[in-house]
């Protein structure tokens, strides 16, 4: 913290020398003077390779020629940015994981071509990435992803603003798929009887509920029709069971047979 | 006869319900244990915090 506040008042010191020199040459007619601080991309390219704070001038005995160079304000831009840079590198925490590699520098452009703009520099921010929100993982690494491998949003009209009913993301796990193991929940039972016109077996939830009602005539649809034997009642029901299992989804087999 | 459902283990809700009269009908429950498995792919709905239906970012 103490070594921050010395590069803040630094670089504030920077500048308030640079706003006496400069001030100085062209001094407005108003009490309030103002340095313009010249900053865009040609700026880049008239760069001073080691600029220097006044102490640090004064120090070296070149105060004299730090005073004729802060007079240009891309002298001072150079040491602002200088003092910047600094700046954010005591600034960030000590890294808890190894650096991640360098991006390959781009091509240079053929000698007398013209000169590429510079590229927006990278900023190094807190690490995260969409493959968190699988949890699992080290260090908040995350679960697995493949490479070249990244979520897809969906939406079902992309004419349309961003829908919070409808639109979904899918993530890939980037792990072997499984399917679950164990015994499934059932209900077993054989009729001792012919059950009431108008009783019903309720399968599914929600949308997806059907009731299958016995039925003195109609052995179709959502019907299960009575018989007075009671393996065809079992397998009256069974079928429409079995008809309706597309709806009710969880139903994966009804059986007639002896009771489990 | 027996009705089973798709997936192992017990599914939450009453799934399985009926109103035959008890001395026809009256199946046991017979429960169910698993363990999940693994799926390849995951989705989420729900993407948007505050801003539903507003414009798009890129547009």
């Amino acid at each position: 913290m103490a070594r921050a506040c010395v590069w803040i008042a630094t670089t504030a010191l920077a500048l308030a020398v640079c706003t006496d020199n400069a001030g100085a040459a062209q001094r407005p007619k108003s009490s309030v003077s103002h340095t313009t601080m010249v900053q865009d991309w040609s700026t880049e390219r008239i760069g001073f390779r080691s600029p220097m704070t006044p102490q640090k001038a004064r120090a070296r005995g070149l105060s004299q020629r730090w005073q004729r160079l802060s007079a240009d304000p891309r002298y001072m831009l150079s040491l602002t940015d200088r003092l910047q840079a600094q700046f954010a590198i005591a600034a960030k925490p000590a890294p808890s994981s190894p650096k991640p590699p360098k991006p390959p520098k781009p091509p240079k452009p053929p000698h007398g071509g013209p000169k590429p703009p510079p590229s927006t520099p990278t900023v190094q921010d807190k690490h995260r990435d969409w493959s968190n929100v699988l949890e699992g993982g080290q260090d908040g690494e995350g679960g697995g992803g493949l490479a070249g491998v990244y979520p897809a949003k969906f939406s079902f009209d992309f004419t349309a603003p961003p829908d919070c009913v409808t639109d979904f993301v899918v993530y890939p796990t980037g792990a072997q798929g499984a399917d679950s193991t164990g015994t499934s929940e059932m209900w077993s039972d054989d009729f001792t009887g012919d059950p009431v016109e108008g009783q019903y077996v309720r399968l599914g939830l929600g949308f997806r509920q059907v009731n299958l009602v016995a039925s003195n005539t109609l052995n179709t649809d959502a019907n299960f029709q009575i018989t007075g034997n009671n393996a065809t009642n079992a397998v009256n029901l069974i079928a429409a069971v079995n008809r309706w299992e597309g709806q009710t989804v969880s139903v994966r087999t009804a059986s007639v047979g002896p009771r489990t | 006869m027996t009705i089973q459902l798709d997936t192992t283990g017990n599914l939450a809700g009453a799934i399985f319900t009926e109103n035959i009269s008890a001395s026809v009908w009256s199946p046991a429950d017979i429960h169910g244990a698993g363990v999940p498995g693994q799926p390849t792919i995951v989705a989420f709905n729900q993407l948007y915090n505050t801003q539903c239906g507003g414009t798009r970012a890129n547009p």
